[in-house]
Order: C-alpha cells, then structure tokens, then sequence
C-alpha cells in the first residue's frame, strides 16, 4: 500500500468512526515520520501530565522539592464518572510527592496534580519545557478546570447534550464556548509537540538523564490501558504513555520499544463528532489507526 | 315553482308550436308540460298561449317572455355544463413515495366514487413540503410528529433474512472488539424517515448504544437500502407493509418505538376533511396503516 493510499484510508476509518484524527508516529532512532493533520493544535486534557511529571521529577533531582515530602491533599469529593484517586476521596489525606506523581501519571488523578501544580504553577512547567528545548506545548491552567466542564452540570441521563455542544460549537480557528476545549485558553498542543516530548524523554536530549529515565518508569506504570495499549503491547512490546480525555476529545500519547531495540513515539490526538460520552468503538478505531501507521513506517525500516 | 323547468318547457312548446311535439322534445310528459307552462303563466300573471282545439299560437305577452325564458334555459344548461366541468377539474395531491402503486390506483377508485377526480404526485417529505407551498398542489400528506397525525404507522426493522427473534435490539449490530476488518452492518433510514421526530432518537440510540456513526445512515432511496438488505446483512427501517411489498423480514425496534405520522396539509379546510373523512381508510392503506390500527 502506498503512503498516500494507507493514509486515506485511515482518514476515511476515522471519520466512519466520527473522529478527526491528528496522528504522529515517528521512528525514534531514523527519525522517520508518518502522520495525519499532525500540527493541528488541540486541547491535551490529562496528556498536561506529562510536561508537569517533567517539572516535578526536575525539581526534585535540583534538590528544590523533597520527593519524600509529604503533602496533605483535600478531598476531591467528586461523584461524577471519570475522575479517579484523590478526586474521588471522601476524606483528607497525606501522600508524599513521589507518590503523587505516580498517581498523577498512573490513573491520571486530577487531585495529585492539582497537589503538585500547586507546588509548581502552570507557569514554572511552561518554562522548564522552554529551558529543555521543547516547543508546541501550552501549559496555562492546572487540572482541576477539567473536571468542571458542561458535563459535570447535566443529570447523567443528559450527559449527551454537554458531547452535542462539545462536537458542534467548535468555532473558526480551534475555538470553543467551552473554555477547555479553546485550544487558545486550555492547555493544548499538536501530536507533533508530543512526539518532540517523547522524542526528548526516550533518547538523550537536554533533558537530564535522570529527569527522564523518572518519566519513562512513570509513563511505564499508566494504569489506563484501554485506548492504544491494546494494539500496542506484548510480551514482545513495551507500551509507556499517558491519556487524555475531555467531553469530545480523546487523545493518548506513548513509546513502543519493541524487543529488538526499535522504538516509536506515537501521539494520537482525537476529536469526536458523536454526542455520546462512552466510545469504545472510538478507542478501538484510533488505536487500529495509529497501529496501522506504526506497522508502515517499521515496515519500511526492515 | 321550478323557474327553469317552466322556461324549458315554455321554450320547446312555444318553438314547435304544439304541446304534443315540445313535450316530446324537451322528453316530458305532455300532462307535466301544461303544468308547468300553466305554473309559469299564473306566475307571470298573463296567458302566454292562445288555446284552440287544432293549435297553440303564443300571444302578444307570450312573444315578448320568449326570448327572455330561452335566456335562461341557455344559461342554465352553460351553468350545468360548468359545473360538471368543475367537478372533473383534477385534485391534485402529492403522496409519499414509499406508497405502493397499487394501494394508490385504489386511492384513485375510491375517489372518483365520491366525485373527486384525484391526481397524484408522488414525493419525499422536502419535495411534497414544497409542491405544497408553491400551490402546485391542493393538499399534500405531511409528516408530522405522532401525537398530531390522523395516521400513524409504527416502524420495524426488517433484513433479507429471517432473524429468528421477535425483536431486533440496535445494540446487536455493534462490532465486537476482536472482529476488527468487517464491514459493520448497518440500518438505512429511507428519505422518508429523513425527519427529526423519527430520525434523531434513532441517531441518539446509535450513539448511545456505541455504534459507529456510519452505521445508522440515511440512504439515497428505499431502493438502494432494500439492495443492501437483501444482499448482505443490514437492515432498512420501515413499515410492515413496505417490508412485505420488498420482500423482506420486518420486526419492531427493541427499545424505541418510531412512528410515522401524517396529516393532510390543504389550503381548504374542506379538502383535508374530505381527505381524513370519506377517503381516510383509502388512503391509510396507502400508507401501510395496519389494519388493526
């Protein structure tokens, strides 16, 4: 199949699907690339994690924080579906920040990131992706913005309507009525952005050794396995990554390191047109696609 | 008095000049004939004929209402003629066109029994809407949401093959996760269906339930939905009777229950009662209203 041919194809199973798809995978060691709309700026969601996993585990390794310190995080008290950890606690508790990290980047807890934003504010994780050389990436408001969105204001028999508004009201330019879904007021980035990040944490970079080694393990434990990692890991493959999903957006960017020593960054960003809150279907077409990239460009490489 | 049967006859006895042979003229009896110019000539207060025993001269007051009474006899047969004119002028009315011919032909029958002489033209919603507004029809059947409709016809789910269950579920045609390749099977919406009230709690379902988008579509005709339908494994929502007429298994819809509504659209008040009234159990054949409904 020709380059063009396969990413027609996928272009069409996306949208049979009710996706927009913006899709990078990139040969870490060529440098090779193949992908779909990959500079298109979206909202990231949860995928901010990842930048602020970067800052944290920087700071700590610069002796500013103490990664055994601990933290008393408030209870998050949240019952709408989603939320996950100490968004979901019922009571106060004490976590040190190495483990609220791990939570962070695991289950994707807002309340843990809120708890490390709160020690390094949007602004600081800004500047340490500035300082490591990595552009694309906006980090402008903490976490727990994301779990006040429409959705969590509809009865959960109405939840459809928060995905009809989400899917229909994008405006000219990646704009939104939703605050979280404006790429130009949330956190946002391209596919492109992440694979630069990835690109940086899996192979030497300014980055400090160290510093990324930290975020490869983290990314390494991420709990939430249901989007690519079912067509990306085996006994024969390591999949590492981080999930970001927000009303219409579903988005999961990762490293596939293949037992013979190949590895692939792979950012699959994801908008949905279909005013349903639960996707499988979804999930499963953007993993096949991403794969289906993957399998391409390793092809090539023999 | 019957002003226009006087004058007739009055006219045919005064032309002929004999009660015998205008009577037999204007094909009544030459007793009703003297009774009528009789009537006439009381109400006109003056004899119009000069009675002898051989022959019937009119007088000097007959001669002068001659030619107003053929006046009004000419005028009364244009009316006539007129109105049987009218009578046949075509009613045109645009139908859906999922009706089935031959229940239309009867439609058609049914009509000219009650006088009314109807010409169909067959349409979808959008086209009838618009044959409707522009007046080249006098009545359109519309759809409507149910609860307003005069005739409401639930809607199935039917396939080229038997399903063997009594009810289809939307939720059995979603793909499972190891079944990657395979073309997802689909339901088509005909351009009938192709209104909010049926067409969007069906799309929410979809959703809902975790179909791809693709696989609750609009199809360009019932033509190219049935096709679909009896050459692979979708499915095409419609009527009992539509099902029957293509030739495919029908079975109603697990946990919604679409209807198709109509009602008369008419610029006369008059029309769309006719059309509800002496001719509504016509046309709800037409429709693929069941028969127990």
């Amino acid at each position: 199949m020709t380059v063009g041919r396969l990413l027609r194809t996928a272009r069409e199973t996306l949208r049979d699907a009710g996706l927009r798809g913006c899709l990078l995978v990139r040969d870490l060691d060529s440098g090779d690339e193949l992908g779909l709309d990959a500079d298109v700026v979206l909202p990231v969601a949860s995928l901010v994690k990842v930048p602020l996993a970067v800052a944290t585990v920087d700071r700590i390794e610069r002796g500013e924080l103490d990664g055994a310190a601990g933290i008393t995080v408030a209870p998050g008290r949240v019952r709408t579906p989603g939320p996950t950890g100490l968004s979901r606690f019922r009571h106060p508790a004490t976590v040190a920040i190495d483990d609220l990290l791990y939570l962070s980047v695991a289950i994707s807890d807002e309340g843990a990131s809120d708890a490390l934003f709160a020690l390094t504010p949007p602004s600081a994780v800004a500047g340490t992706l500035r300082r490591f050389g990595i552009d694309g990436i906006s980090v402008r408001h903490p976490t727990r913005d994301l779990t006040d969105t429409p959705a969590e204001r509809f009865a959960p028999d109405e939840v459809h309507l928060a995905h009809s508004l989400a899917a229909a009201a994008t405006t000219a330019g990646q704009g939104h009525p939703v605050a979280q879904l404006d790429a130009g007021r949330a956190n946002s980035g391209s596919a492109r952005a992440f694979v630069e990040l990835l690109h940086a944490l899996w192979r030497p970079s300014r980055i400090p050794t160290a510093v990324a080694g930290r975020v490869r393990e983290l990314m390494g434990d991420n709990l939430l396995r249901q989007r690519l990692a079912p067509d990306f890991s085996s006994d024969a493959a390591r999949w590492s990554s981080k999930t970001g999903t927000l009303l219409n957006l579903r988005h999961e960017v990762g490293v596939v390191e293949h037992a013979d020593g190949q590895a692939y960054a792979v950012a699959a960003l994801s908008e949905s047109t279909v005013p349903a809150a639960v996707q499988p279907q979804a999930e499963a077409v953007l993993a096949q696609v991403a794969r289906e990239l993957h399998d391409a460009l390793r092809a090539a490489r023999g | 008095m019957d002003l226009v049967a006087a004058c007739r006859a009055f006219v045919s006895v005064g032309t002929h000049g004999s009660f015998t042979v205008g009577a037999s003229v204007a094909r009544i009896p030459q007793s009703v004939a003297s009774r009528r110019v009789a009537a006439l000539e009381r109400h006109l207060g003056g004899r119009l004929f000069d009675r002898t025993s051989r022959s019937v001269t009119l007088t000097p007051f007959g001669r002068d209402m001659l030619a107003s009474a053929r006046r009004i006899v000419d005028l009364a047969e244009a009316m006539e003629h007129d109105a049987e004119r009218a009578r046949l002028r075509p009613f045109r009315l645009a139908v859906p066109a999922v009706c089935a011919p031959r229940s239309l032909a009867r439609l058609v029958v049914e009509a000219r029994r009650h006088d009314l002489n109807l010409e169909l033209r067959r349409g979808e919603p959008a086209e009838r809407a618009r044959l409707r507004q522009s007046l080249e029809v006098r009545a359109a059947l519309v759809c409507v949401p149910p609860d307003e409709a005069a005739w409401r016809v639930p809607l199935g789910l039917a396939g080229g093959t038997d399903p063997d269950v009594d009810m289809l579920r939307l939720e059995s045609l979603r793909a499972p996760r190891a079944d990657r390749r395979a073309r997802r099977r689909r339901v088509w919406i005909s351009p009938e269906d192709d209104v909010p009230h049926v067409r969007d709690p069906l799309t929410r379902l979809r959703d809902a339930v975790g179909l791809q988008p693709t696989q609750v579509a609009v199809a360009v005709s019932v033509v190219d939905a049935a096709a679909d339908a009896l050459a692979g494994t979708d499915l095409v929502l419609c009527s009992p009777a539509e099902a029957h007429e293509l030739g495919l298994h029908w079975r109603p819809l697990g946990g919604l229950r679409p209807v198709r509504g109509y009602q008369v659209s008419a610029g006369a008040r008059e029309d769309a009662e006719r059309l509800r009234g002496e001719l509504g159990a016509a046309v709800a054949r037409c429709l693929g209203v069941p028969e127990a409904a």
